[in-house]
């Protein structure tokens, strides 16, 4: 299916919570409702004309304003791709799961709640997939700032070659 | 013939230290352990070419039979504890090799949020080789080092407390 179709197909069915779409860019998107994103993914799978049945990728970012969650679909019958994504506030970015419609996305949920801390409802195993994890904080958020230490160690190393630069900053000022 | 005849050429005085130093250089066995890139390099060093077995450098599966580490690749800093756990097994004496930018100061990944700057935060290195990775003629010449350091250490006269120390 083309993509404009594709996209017109799937407005007509969840019209209100579709926020926005587009078919301009390299790959079709949609921006969901975090509350419709289960029954959007459902449709998408099992529909006669989705069949979307292969996640490629998972991904997240913190854009400041919001933290995205988006997902890389692909039909293996149709050969169609379509990429879904979520807009999750700050304070609480809570979504649900998808792990138990695309078996894939489980690891690439634990992940995204790793670095970006969202935190996916219902998920069968939410842990940290690459920190450690007694590690405090999420890497990958704008704001986070990385401990000085961790079991003792020191996390800190002296930058003999930046001193030297900051001082002839000075001076030239 | 006579004791002394058979004595000139078949004597040869020296120190106890100087020959079990000379003994213990000959057969320094490593820790088979590599962490990322700089290990493929590791393991040219022990192929034919930079031929490391002419030392007696022979790599071992487990930290209780061996004799130094090769800190080969980036140590993050999840797993810095087990390397450290590692290092704890191995029996004394014990010395370490930092091969490569990563494992001397962090290097290309210093402010990254997963990796350790530097392997001498958690354990005592004996000889750093610098490089992106290492040739192996690098590491060779970081054996060498530490064989000339194995040979001029007096392991014999120290306490058991001073080994603990310094490691």
């Amino acid at each position: 299916m083309k993509p404009s179709e594709l996209l017109n197909v799937i407005e007509a069915e969840f019209g209100d919570f579709i926020l926005e779409s587009s078919d301009q860019g390299f790959d079709p998107y949609i921006v969901v409702e975090p509350d419709a994103l289960r029954d959007v993914s459902f449709f998408l799978r099992d529909d006669e004309r989705m069949k979307f049945d292969f996640l490629r990728t998972s991904l997240g970012t913190d854009k400041i304003d919001f933290i995205e969650s988006l997902f890389v679909l692909y039909s293996y019958e149709l050969k169609h791709q379509l990429i879904v994504k979520v807009e999750l506030s700050h304070k609480n970015p809570e979504v649900d799961t998808v792990s138990d419609i695309w078996k894939a996305a489980n690891w690439y949920e634990r992940e995204s709640y790793d670095l970006l801390g969202i935190n996916y409802k219902d998920h069968p195993d939410l842990r940290r997939l690459m920190m450690p994890h007694d590690w405090v904080g999420h890497p990958l958020l704008k704001d986070y700032k990385s401990p000085k230490k961790y079991h003792g160690m020191d996390l800190y190393r002296f930058n003999p070659v930046l001193k030297v630069t900051k001082k002839k900053a000075k001076k030239k000022k | 013939m006579s004791f002394y005849h058979k004595a000139e050429s078949n004597f040869l005085v020296t120190t106890l230290d100087e020959v079990l130093n000379y003994t213990r250089k000959g057969s320094l066995w490593y820790l088979f352990f590599g962490l990322a890139c700089c290990a493929i390099e590791m393991m040219q060093a022990g192929g034919p070419r930079t031929d490391l077995d002419r030392f007696g450098v022979v790599f071992r599966a487990t930290p209780r039979q061996a004799d130094f580490i090769f800190i080969a690749g980036t140590p993050t800093i999840k797993m810095a504890d087990r390397i450290k756990r590692l290092w704890d097994q191995m029996p004394y004496p014990k010395y370490a090799i930092s091969m490569g930018s990563c494992s001397n100061t962090g290097g290309l990944f210093q402010k990254g949020y997963s990796v350790l700057n530097g392997i001498d935060k958690i354990l005592p290195i004996d000889v750093y080789v610098p490089g992106c990775p290492p040739r192996p003629e690098a590491l060779t010449e970081a054996i060498l080092i530490l064989r000339e350091k194995v040979q001029k250490e007096k392991f014999l006269r120290k306490e058991e407390s001073e080994l603990i120390e310094e490691a």
